[in-house]
C-alpha cells in the first residue's frame, strides 16, 4: 500500500512537472502565435488602407479566363434623349478594352425601375449597377444591398465628383452613389409668346409675384401662362424641388420636418402652395392639368400655346428643335414670397447609380463606373445627350449652346439640392396628391402642409428603426 | 380463411388502384399546391415579417397595425366596394342583350363576335384608349360638343368625383361581352316548347324575360356574380394603373394598387402581404355569403 501511494505521488509530481513545462511551452507558443497574428493583422490593415486610398481595381490577370457580365439598370432616354446612344458607345469601348467582359445597359421605364431592382434583389439576382434615388439608396444600404463606391475608387476619383453631388450621394462619411448624369432643374419660356403679350422676351419673371402680373397679359394674348400635369402625381415633387426648396435655408429644414422637429405646415414649408391656388383661380394654368400626367402636361409647351413650363436641362434641346432656336429661352424658377438661403439656387440632382452588393464581380462593376467618369466619357455624355456630368473633368468649352452655358453658369454659382431626396417615400406618396388636390380646390395650402405632417408622423410611428438611421444621416448632413 | 384471403386481395386491389389514381392526380395536385396553396401560405407568413432585408425578421402584428391605421387602406377598400356596385349594371345590360340575341335578331352571329371582342383586347390597350378618350381634350368631350351638349363637358379624369366612374365604364365595356356570351350560351338550352307555349298564351317580351329566361339563367347569374366579385376586388389593377395610376389625388386607389405601392414604392413587403391577406379574407367571405344567400333563396323557392 505504501509503495502504491509512493509511486502515485511520484507519478503525480512528474505529471505536474510535465504539464507545467508543456503549459509554459504552449504559453510561449501561444504568445508567439498571437504576436505573429498581430503582425499579420497589421500588415493586412496597412494593405487595406493602401487599397482604399489607391482604390480597388479588378485583377485582370486573375479574371482573364472568367466570363463577366455587368448588367446596368437605367432609364435610357427618359429624361435625356441621347443617353441610350452614349451607353451603347460606352459599353462597347469598355468591352473593347476587356474582351471577357460584357457590359449590358438595360433600359427600364421610370415607373418600373425601382420595382425591377427590388424583385431582382429578392430573387438573389440583382443587376451589377442600378439607377436609384438617394432615399432608395439609403434604404438599400441599410439592407446591405449596395456597396459604397468610395470603397473602390481612389480619393482622387471621388474628389472629381462635384461637391454638391458628393454631399447628396454620400452618407456615413462615404460616397455611396455615382452620378449617371446631372439634372439641372429649371424652367423654359416661349419668347414669341412673351413678345406677342407685350412682355420683354429677355426678361422672364424672377418671382411668382411677377409671374402673376405677367399672367393676365399672356392670357389676353390667347395663350396659357404655364402648363402642368397632376394626374400621376409626379408634378408635385417637381414643384417642391423647384419652388418649395427656395423658401428654405438648407435641406436640414426638410430633415427636421420629417423628424417632427419642424412642421410642414409652417409658412416657410407651406406658404408656397398658395401659388398654385392663386394661379389656378386666375386661369393661368391649362384647364386639363388635373387629368394629364406630368410629361403630357410639360409637353404642352411643344404645341406653342404655353408660355412657361418646368423642365430638366437635358429636355431643352427637343423643344428647341420643335419650336426654334430663337423661341425657347431658359429661366430660373421664380422665387416664392418667403425666401430662404436657397432662394435663387438651381437644383442639380445627379441621377445616382448604385453598386449592388450581391452581384458578381463588384470590383469590375465599380471599374465600369470609374470608366464612365473618365474625361472622355464625361465629355461624350454631353455630345450625345446635352446632359452634363457632375464631374469637374467636364470641359465647359464644349458647351456652345447659349442656353446650356447660362444653366452651367447658374449651377456653378448657386448649386441647389433636390427636395425630394431629403424626405421619405411615404411622405412623398402624400406629396404626390397635394398639387392635384389644391388645383381642384379640395384642400388649402395649410391643409397640404398638415397632410405632410401627418404622413411624417405615421412614417415615424411605423418605422422606428429607420427614424434613427434617418436622424444619424440628418445630423451628419447638418455638420457638413 | 378463404374470406380473409378474399378481403386481403380486395384491399390490395383497392390499394393498387388508389396509388394508381394518385399518379394521375399527383402532377395536377403538385401544381395546385405550388401555384395556389404555397403562395397563400407564404404571403400569410410574410405578413408577420419585416422584409426590408431579405429574408426578414418576425415582428408579430406590427404590419397589421400599420395597415389598419392607414387611411389609404380604407380608402382603397371603399373604392373596391364602390366598384362592386357596377356588377348589377353589367348583369342587367348583359341579360337584356343576351335575350334579344337569343330571340334571333338579324346578324346575330356577327353581333356575337363583335360583342366578345372587348373581352379579348389587351387590358392595357383598353386603358390607354379610355384615358385618351376621357381627357379634357379627348374624344368624349368633342362628341358632347358636336351634339350641343357642351354644358356636360368636364375634366373627367381630373375630377376626383368622376375619375372612378370613368374607370368603371372601362370595366363595364370590357366585362359586358363575357357576360353576354355566357348568358347566350345558357339560353341555348332553354326549352323552345316552353317559349312557344308562352307565346301562345300571349306572354309579351318582358313577361318572357322575367318569367322564363331569368329563372333559367339563375345558376349562371349566380356564377357570374361570384366571378365579378373576385374581379372587382382583385383583378382591376391594370385598369387603374394605366388609366389613372390612382389619381387624381388618390381618387382611384384600389386595394391592388395599395399592395403595389406598399411593396414597390415604400419597400414595405409586410404591409403589402397584410393587405393581400385581408383582400383574400374579404373575397372568400363575400363568395361564401353569396353562396349561402343562393342556397337560402333556392330553399325558399322550393
Amino acid at each position: 500500500m505504501k509503495k502504491i501511494l509512493w509511486w502515485s505521488i511520484v507519478v503525480l509530481i512528474v505529471a505536474a512537472m510535465i504539464s507545467a513545462f508543456s503549459l509554459s511551452a504552449c504559453k510561449a507558443a501561444v504568445e508567439e502565435a498571437v504576436e505573429e497574428v498581430a503582425e499579420e493583422v497589421e500588415e493586412v490593415a496597412e494593405e487595406v488602407e493602401e487599397a482604399v486610398t489607391d482604390g480597388i481595381f479588378p485583377d485582370w490577370d486573375a479574371l482573364a479566363d472568367e466570363e463577366i457580365t455587368i448588367i446596368i439598370n437605367e432609364w435610357g432616354d427618359a429624361e435625356a434623349p441621347g443617353m441610350n446612344a452614349w451607353w451603347e458607345e460606352t459599353a462597347q469601348l469598355y468591352m473593347d478594352m476587356h474582351p471577357n467582359v460584357i457590359v449590358e445597359p438595360l433600359e427600364i421605364p421610370i415607373e418600373d425601375i425601382q420595382q425591377a431592382w427590388m424583385a431582382a434583389v429578392a430573387a438573389g439576382d440583382p443587376p451589377s449597377i442600378q439607377l436609384m434615388g438617394r432615399q432608395e439608396g439609403i434604404d438599400a444600404a441599410t439592407a446591405g444591398d449596395i456597396l459604397p463606391i468610395e470603397d473602390f475608387w481612389t480619393e482622387d476619383e471621388v474628389n472629381h465628383i462635384l461637391p454638391s453631388a458628393r454631399r447628396e450621394l454620400g452618407w456615413g462619411g462615404k460616397l455611396w452613389l455615382v452620378p449617371e448624369y446631372m439634372d439641372p432643374w429649371h424652367m423654359i419660356y416661349n419668347k414669341k409668346i412673351f413678345t406677342e403679350a407685350g412682355l420683354d422676351p429677355e426678361a422672364p419673371p424672377e418671382t411668382w409675384a411677377e409671374f402673376m402680373e405677367m399672367g393676365d397679359a399672356i392670357v389676353a394674348a390667347g395663350y396659357i401662362p404655364m402648363s402642368n400635369g397632376w394626374l400621376d402625381g409626379y408634378m408635385s415633387p417637381w414643384w417642391m424641388c423647384l419652388v418649395a426648396l427656395q423658401s428654405l435655408d438648407d435641406p436640414s429644414d426638410i430633415h427636421q420636418a420629417t423628424l417632427g422637429e419642424q412642421s410642414f405646415a409652417d409658412p416657410k414649408h407651406a406658404d408656397w402652395w398658395n401659388i398654385l391656388v392663386e394661379a389656378t383661380d386666375k386661369g393661368f394654368f391649362n384647364e386639363d392639368q388635373a387629368s394629364l400626367d406630368f410629361i403630357s402636361g410639360i409637353d404642352l409647351f411643344s404645341t406653342g400655346e404655353v408660355a412657361m413650363v418646368m423642365v430638366v436641362q437635358p429636355m431643352v434641346r427637343q423643344y428647341v428643335d420643335i419650336l426654334g432656336e430663337d423661341v425657347v429661352g431658359v429661366m430660373k424658377t421664380p422665387m416664392p414670397d418667403i425666401q430662404g438661403d436657397l432662394a435663387g439656387t438651381v437644383p442639380i440632382p445627379a441621377m445616382p447609380l448604385a453598386l449592388a452588393a450581391n452581384a458578381d464581380y463588384p470590383e469590375v462593376a465599380a471599374d465600369v463606373l470609374r470608366f464612365i467618369h473618365t474625361a472622355d466619357r464625361v465629355n461624350a455624355l454631353y455630345a450625345h445627350s446635352t446632359a452634363m456630368q457632375a464631374n469637374d473633368l467636364f470641359d465647359p468649352t464644349l458647351v456652345t449652346d447659349p442656353r446650356d452655358q447660362l444653366i452651367a453658369q447658374w449651377f456653378l454659382e448657386a448649386p441647389g439640392y433636390c427636395y425630394n431626396w431629403h424626405y421619405t417615400p411615404q411622405i412623398e406618396a402624400v406629396g404626390y396628391t397635394l398639387g392635384g388636390l389644391i388645383v381642384t380646390g379640395e384642400i388649402t395650402a395649410e391643409e397640404a402642409g398638415q397632410m405632410m405632417d401627418d404622413a411624417a408622423e405615421k412614417w415615424r410611428d411605423d418605422n422606428p428603426e429607420m427614424v434613427e438611421i434617418f436622424r444619424d444621416i440628418a445630423e451628419e448632413w447638418a455638420m457638413q | 380463411m378463404g374470406v380473409k384471403i378474399n378481403q386481403i386481395k380486395t384491399f390490395k386491389r383497392k390499394k393498387r388502384f388508389n396509388i394508381e389514381a394518385g399518379f394521375y392526380v399527383g402532377p395536377a395536385l403538385i401544381m395546385i399546391v405550388v401555384v395556389f396553396i404555397y403562395p397563400v401560405i407564404e404571403v400569410f407568413r410574410e405578413s408577420f415579417l419585416d422584409i426590408r432585408k431579405w429574408p426578414g425578421t418576425f415582428i408579430g402584428l406590427r404590419n397589421y397595425k400599420i395597415v389598419f391605421t392607414d387611411r389609404m387602406f380604407y380608402l382603397s377598400l371603399l373604392h373596391n366596394i364602390e366598384l362592386l356596385l357596377i356588377i348589377p349594371i353589367i348583369i342587367f345590360i348583359a341579360l337584356i342583350v343576351a335575350v334579344i340575341m337569343h330571340e334571333k335578331i338579324f346578324g346575330e352571329k356577327f353581333y356575337r363576335s363583335v360583342i366578345f371582342i372587348p373581352y379579348i383586347v389587351p387590358l392595357v390597350a383598353i386603358g390607354i384608349a379610355f384615358s385618351f378618350f376621357f381627357q379634357f381634350r379627348g374624344g368624349f368631350n368633342q362628341i358632347l360638343d358636336l351634339f350641343g351638349l357642351d354644358f356636360l363637358i368636364s375634366d373627367w379624369l381630373g375630377n376626383i368625383r368622376l375619375a372612378l366612374p370613368v374607370v368603371a365604364a372601362a370595366i363595364v365595356w370590357r366585362e359586358l361581352g363575357f357576360a353576354i356570351i355566357l348568358f347566350v350560351a345558357r339560353l341555348g338550352s332553354v326549352s323552345e316548347d316552353t317559349v312557344e307555349a308562352s307565346l301562345i298564351d300571349g306572354a309579351g317580351w318582358w313577361a318572357r324575360f322575367w318569367r322564363i329566361y331569368i329563372p333559367e339563367l339563375t345558376n349562371v347569374i349566380e356564377f357570374y356574380v361570384i366571378i365579378s366579385i373576385i374581379t372587382m376586388l382583385s383583378q382591376i389593377f391594370g385598369f387603374i394603373f394605366v388609366i389613372t395610376n390612382g389619381g387624381p389625388a388618390n381618387a382611384t386607389w384600389v386595394s391592388e394598387l395599395y399592395i403595389y405601392k406598399q411593396a414597390f414604392q415604400f419597400n414595405h413587403m409586410g404591409a403589402a402581404a397584410v393587405t393581400a391577406v385581408v383582400l383574400m379574407v374579404i373575397t372568400i367571405t363575400l363568395v361564401f355569403v353569396s353562396n349561402r344567400l343562393r342556397r337560402r333563396l333556392g330553399e325558399g323557392n322550393e
